[in-house]
């Protein structure tokens, strides 16, 4: 990906004072007929011209490269800037935009390796977040500072991935019967339910029981079993992005959780090689229709990164009737939805009109309405109390059509996972 | 946003060799004039004070701003110069240092000011011409008027290249 840049280089404001400078100390000259000033305003006069002459002359061309490390809500995000000669790297100014939902844990730290600028920058994550990272903005300046020009930065666009780690184990769910045929339907695909199929190299997110520990012990490696899939269903992932009366930085917050629990439980499905759809309704339905794949994670995931908050908040029952357009009845639906408003819960009646069975996940507003509250003590301790109340009850209302999860610690979804693996509680609406 | 170079270690940054040579300039500079040596002395070291502690500040708006203190000083001193060879040489050389402090910025890539050394050199040399032709040609009382015009054509054009700075762009041809 390159980006193009500005059209043109400019004179930094520093340039401006200089010659400011020297235009006053050769009038002084000037008035008291002495050359001293005139010598002295010489050089500040010069550099800004000789500035542009001496310096790069065309756009100067960096490559960008970069990784994101860190665990949990830290993260240290590494970027190497290679310029081609005969840009210096240390005449480089580097701006990296913090992307929505991360905070800054420390100051940048720049550093030259060799021929490459080094920028390290130490990030963390309050909530869950899945986001880009774009590519920094890059501009190069004179040794002095009294010029600078725009920089064709080419390189890829990071991505910052942290959702609760349970989330891997959400793939392995008995999913609701969607298939065009009665019962289950055997699939060529593998994974790690069904019939045994055969033994592969294990990998990180393989649980104990999936490995074979005698085959590990005979070949000294950790092998685990694989198993032709019994492909039972479909699952459609539904993001509510509307607009609530908790306000735009409240709903952006809930958001940014909903769509990184929407990318664990999506990466989790696609890893078991189920179909999945995702839909995002803000004041219209915008859907990616039911595949399966690594094409299929990359569109999730695109999908996801653009999505943002809608300006306008569309009717609930606008979303069911375009939903049932495109995917058919019945089948395993995650709602993920703050719950905080009337429309929002009518969302859930309105999806079981149409044949949907919603299970809703909902991150819970209190825990952020708190940090951005400046309230007393006292009268924090009774608008938590009163929100509380408000949050059972709307958890409750919801309950009646469909199971609803209180997503409150927003780390953990220890509770979410263990639900969506109990296919009678989740019959009996427990 | 995040810009990188505005680290911990700034402080220690601030008062580095280029610092200290421009206070030792400047100062000299100023025992050159006529203002008295003390009043001297303390407007070049209060000047790069001023400067400096401009550059310790954390407030994004007084960094930038910090070469201003040490160029009003400068222009003080120069003010009070007297009109020898020397003391424009000692101004010329002031500024010189001046700009080679301005290059040590705390909030950029350590050795601005080393790097900057070779970007000096045609002001250097343009110093250099300029003293010699002044104090060491023959008949160094050069005519006012002639001086003067020279001075006007150059801010003149100055300002014009400061309104077009597309004439230095130089970008390849699409089809090279």
């Amino acid at each position: 990906m390159i980006e193009p840049p500005p059209p043109s280089f400019r004179w930094r404001p520093l340039s401006y004072l200089l010659v400011a400078f020297a235009v006053v100390l050769f009038a002084l000259g000037v008035a008291e007929r002495n050359p001293v000033p005139i010598l002295t305003g010489f050089p500040l006069l010069l550099a800004p011209i000789v500035a542009p002459l001496i310096g790069v002359r065309r756009t100067p061309v960096v490559a960008v490269t970069g990784q994101v490390d860190g665990a949990g809500g830290t993260i240290d995000v590494v970027f190497r800037l290679t310029p081609e000669p005969p840009v210096a790297p240390g005449d480089l100014r580097v701006v990296v935009p913090t992307p929505d939902g991360v905070d800054e844990r420390g100051p940048p730290r720049a550093a030259l390796e060799g021929k490459r600028l080094r920028v390290d920058l130490a990030w963390s994550v309050p909530q869950p977040t899945v986001t880009s990272v774009p590519l920094p903005q890059v501009r190069w300046e004179d040794a002095v500072g009294l010029i600078e020009r725009p920089v064709e930065v080419s390189g890829e666009p990071l991505a910052i991935e942290r959702y609760p780690p349970e989330l891997h184990r959400a793939g392995v769910v008995r999913l609701e019967h969607t298939i065009a045929l009665p019962g289950e339907t055997r699939s060529r695909a593998i994974g790690s339910t069904g019939e045994f199929f055969g033994i592969r190299e294990a990998t990180l997110h393989d649980p104990p029981r999936v490995i074979n520990w005698l085959a590990s012990a005979r070949a000294g490696r950790r092998l685990a079993n694989e198993y032709a899939l019994d492909r039972t269903g479909d699952v459609l992932l539904l993001l509510d992005a509307r607009p609530t009366p908790l306000g735009p930085t409240i709903d952006a917050r809930l958001l940014g959780i909903s769509r990184a629990a929407a990318y664990g439980l999506a990466d989790a499905f696609l890893q078991e090689k189920t179909r999945v759809a995702l839909g995002v309704y803000g004041e219209f339905l915008t859907i990616l229709p039911l595949a399966t794949g690594r094409t299929q994670r990359l569109r999730v995931h695109q999908m996801l990164f653009q999505t943002s908050l809608a300006a306008v908040a569309g009717p609930a029952e606008r979303c069911a009737v375009t939903l049932r357009r495109y995917y058919a009845r019945g089948m395993t639906t995650i709602l993920l939805s703050p719950l905080a408003d009337e429309e929002s819960i009518l969302l859930v009646p309105h999806l079981r009109r149409r044949g949907f069975h919603p299970v809703v996940l909902s991150p819970s507003f209190l825990p952020l309405a708190a940090l951005t509250s400046d309230l007393g003590a006292e009268d924090e301790a009774i608008v938590g109390r009163v929100g509380r109340l408000l949050r059972r009850e709307q958890i409750a209302r919801t309950w009646r059509d469909a199971p609803a999860i209180d997503w409150v610690d927003f780390w953990s979804l220890g509770g979410f996972v263990d639900f969506l693996n109990r296919p009678t509680l989740r019959e009996r609406g427990i | 946003m995040t810009e990188p170079g505005a680290s911990p270690a700034r402080r220690s940054r601030v008062v580095r060799w280029p610092l200290l040579l421009l206070a030792v300039v400047l100062a000299g500079f100023g025992t050159l004039g006529t203002l008295p040596l003390a009043e001297s002395v303390a407007v070049a070291l209060s000047s790069v004070a001023l400067g400096a502690a401009f550059r310790l500040l954390p407030r994004r708006w007084l960094p930038p701003a910090a070469p201003l203190p040490p160029l009003v000083g400068l222009a003080v001193l120069a003010g009070y110069a007297t009109a020898t060879g020397v003391t424009a040489l000692a101004g010329g050389v002031a500024a010189l240092v001046l700009l080679l402090w301005v290059a040590d910025d705390p909030d950029r890539l350590p050795g601005g000011a080393e790097r900057a050394l070779n970007r000096l050199l045609i002001p250097t040399i343009g110093l250099g011409i300029a003293w010699a032709s002044a104090f060491l040609l023959p008949g160094n009382v050069a005519p006012l008027g002639v001086g003067v015009a020279l001075l006007v054509v150059v801010v003149v054009l100055v300002a014009l290249l400061l309104r077009r700075p597309e004439v230095f762009d130089r970008d390849a041809a699409a089809t090279s």
